[in-house]
């Protein structure tokens, strides 16, 4: 109240000072929004319709290409193996960077910086270049079998690079980041006292994670796991690059595209992968919002 | 249960957070750890739960040893700073988290929990509160949930760590005496750390003050009003006047002995006649107010002199007018309200 008193008698003072309000969107502001706004829906709103519309477009009624993907088996296959894919990149990505992040939240000064660089450097090195050092050293002939081989674990080099197991050990690599960092960001908000507390209170060190730490950082978690997942949906590069026989859904849409030609295939394979992505996304909303009503719940009441 | 803190330092890095620091707390009693911030309060309360090891000293618990058991062995009721309340968990589970954690053969049934839960639940005053979550709930019965937690366990030891710090006056002043009375029912030994010289005062039936790592001085609240041993003592329990004894010149009474001599406020008698001589065994400061302070019952002048400014408190009377500033004052003070310190 009495900070507000001084602006109201200046806004008295001076008619200009009445106009000039501190920054908001309602207030005209929004237009900075215009720009972004316009590129985005020449570049990507308008193509993506385009997309969305030529699935339905192809000879045959409208729904023959929807009909194709659900009825074949070829592309049913790639479907599951996609989703297959995702989920073990998922699962593994979150069990390698769980106690990573762990450790990291608990860094200071220069420990902390330099994790925090070991992490984010190979984040913004190109996953091109990352994928063909995967090839490099998962090839028949490359770095690990070759070690392998000289150690004798091994008495014929390992196939890594056709059956797809390269493939998701490159995409687990590339999504580490994705994974510690919202676990990270989860991670340092959580209280020590809470499992300083939960230790006074009894509870073994086992205890304190299970009943304390694990449900405080299952938002970073999900967030993580979701972030993974649908990127690794639509993975193209290290799948091409890396993935050998097996065909992930966004290999098969390219070759649809620019091999096959056949543009309305692709299209719908690729609204199929646009639909599901975004149901995950509302389901992810739904259950992060189910997850914080219950605490809210008593407030409106 | 009693409480021996023997000899306890802990440094972090360069920074000598306790230095060689001893309490003995009888069984029951209620003990105010006083200190300003950083004045390691909460790491002498970390190190008796065990959630920090001492460098040196021993912690014991009825004259054994606890100093390596890790803190879930030590049945110690902690109320944290911030509470540290489960934000995950209704506060049914908050307070039933540590029967819940027990060892299957000591944890109680289902049954036995809700009922313990129920009953703690009452004692504060939170039968209906069970089945909403932290968020939901005001700073005071924040509070008492973090108590209720802790003595749902049956404690031996009770340690609060700025319990009312987050709360406002007429909820401190209502919260502390329910305390002191829930403590004393109970009968349990505890510690109290606060940065309100009052609430201290106020409830403990000790106080112990802490400044940079070091325990300065112990004793009852009384005791340590009127007999305060250093300056930061003096002036850290209520006002004081803290003069250097040789600025006192001449009129310096026998028997203080210190390197310095300190009044409280309220034992100088303000008067504007500077001519009439000095009553008999009082100690006369003369100067000049300076400054006035209207705060309700009295009226705090500050006066200058040669040797350091004063403040007297005066009882203000409803029609009595205020002395103005730049009048000549003598203050008296009688010889056996002066209090010697050491330093
Ligand atoms: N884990 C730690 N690492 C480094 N320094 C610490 C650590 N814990 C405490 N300290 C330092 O030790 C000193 C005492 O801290 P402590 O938390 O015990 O103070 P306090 O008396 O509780 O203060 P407050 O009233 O502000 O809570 C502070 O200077 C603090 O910075
Ligand atoms: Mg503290």
């Amino acid at each position: 109240m009495s900070l507000a008193m001084p602006e109201r008698r200046l806004e008295k003072l001076s008619p200009s000072a009445a106009r000039h309000r501190p920054w908001s969107p309602e207030r005209g502001h929004a237009l900075l929004l215009l720009p972004p706004l316009l590129l985005l829906v020449a570049f990507f709103v308008i193509p993506l319709a385009d997309v969305v519309l030529q699935s339905f477009a192809g000879p045959g009624h409208p729904l023959t290409q929807y009909e194709r993907i659900f009825t074949q088996s070829s592309t049913l296959q790639v479907l599951l193996y996609t989703f297959q894919t995702a989920a073990t990149v998922t699962l593994c990505t979150l069990v390698l960077s769980y106690p990573v992040a762990f450790v990291v939240s608990r860094a200071k000064g220069n420990l902390l910086h330099l994790s925090l660089a070991l992490i984010l450097i190979p984040f913004w090195t190109s996953t091109v270049i990352r994928t063909y050092a995967w090839i490099v050293i998962l090839q028949r002939r490359g770095v690990l079998n070759e070690m392998m081989l000289d150690w004798g674990w091994i008495e014929r080099p390992l196939k890594l690079m056709s059956n797809g197991v390269g493939m998701q050990i490159a995409m687990i690599h590339i999504m580490l980041p994705f994974m510690v960092i919202p676990l990270l960001n989860t991670m340092r908000g959580i209280d020590g006292n809470l499992l300083r507390a939960a230790a006074v209170l009894g509870a073994n060190p086992l205890r304190q994670f299970l009943s304390v730490y694990l449900p405080l950082s299952l938002p970073g978690v999900s967030a993580g796991s979701i972030l993974v997942f649908i990127s690794s949906l639509g993975f193209y590069i290290t799948p091409a690059l890396l993935g050998g026989q097996k065909t992930m859904v966004a290999v098969l849409i390219e070759q649809q595209a620019s091999r096959l030609l056949d543009w309305p295939m692709a299209s719908a394979l690729a609204t199929v992968l646009l639909v599901v992505t975004c149901l995950l996304f509302l389901l992810y909303e739904r259950a992060m919002r189910f997850a914080g009503g219950g605490k809210t719940v008593g407030e409106v009441s | 249960m009693t409480l021996h803190i023997d000899s306890v330092s802990k440094r972090f890095g360069q920074y000598q957070a306790l230095d060689s620091v001893s309490i003995n707390i009888p069984k029951g009693e209620l003990v105010a750890l006083l200190g300003p911030s950083g004045s390691g309060k909460t790491t002498l309360l970390r190190i008796i739960a065990g959630l920090e090891t001492p460098d040196q000293g021993r912690v014991l618990f009825d004259g054994e040893d606890a100093t390596d058991v890790a803190p879930r062995y030590r049945q110690i009721g902690f109320v944290f700073q911030h509470y540290a309340l489960f934000p995950h968990l209704s506060v049914f589970e908050n307070v039933a988290f540590g029967l819940r954690v027990m060892a299957r053969e000591a944890r109680p049934s289902e049954e036995q929990i809700r009922e313990r839960v129920s009953e703690i639940l009452k004692l504060v005053r939170l039968t209906n509160l069970g089945e909403r979550f932290p968020a939901q709930l005001s700073g005071g019965q924040r509070q008492r949930v973090a108590l209720a937690r802790a003595l749902v366990i049956r404690p031996r030891v009770l340690l609060l760590d700025e319990p009312f710090g987050a709360l406002d006056v007429t909820v401190r002043t209502e919260l502390r005496r329910w305390l002191r009375e829930l403590q004393q029912e109970l009968g349990l030994t505890t510690i109290f750390v606060t940065h309100d010289q009052e609430e201290a005062s106020a409830i403990c039936d000790r106080i112990a003050i802490l400044n940079e790592g070091k325990l300065l001085q112990t004793g009852s609240p009384v005791d340590l009003f009127t007999m305060p041993a250093t300056s930061f003592v003096a002036g850290f329990l209520g006002s004081a006047n803290i003069l250097a004894r040789e600025s006192l010149g001449a009129g310096a009474p026998v028997g203080i002995s210190g390197a310095k001599v300190a009044f409280r406020p309220a034992d100088g008698k303000l008067s504007t006649s500077a001519a009439a001589p000095a009553p008999g065994g009082h100690l006369r400061l003369s100067g000049t107010i300076q400054h006035r302070e209207f705060l309700g019952s009295i009226v705090r002048y500050a006066i200058a002199r040669t040797g350091g400014e004063v403040q007297i408190d005066a009882p203000f009377k409803a029609g009595e007018a205020f002395i103005a500033p730049g009048t000549e004052v003598a203050v008296d003070i009688p010889h056996d309200a002066l209090i010697s310190l050491n330093s």
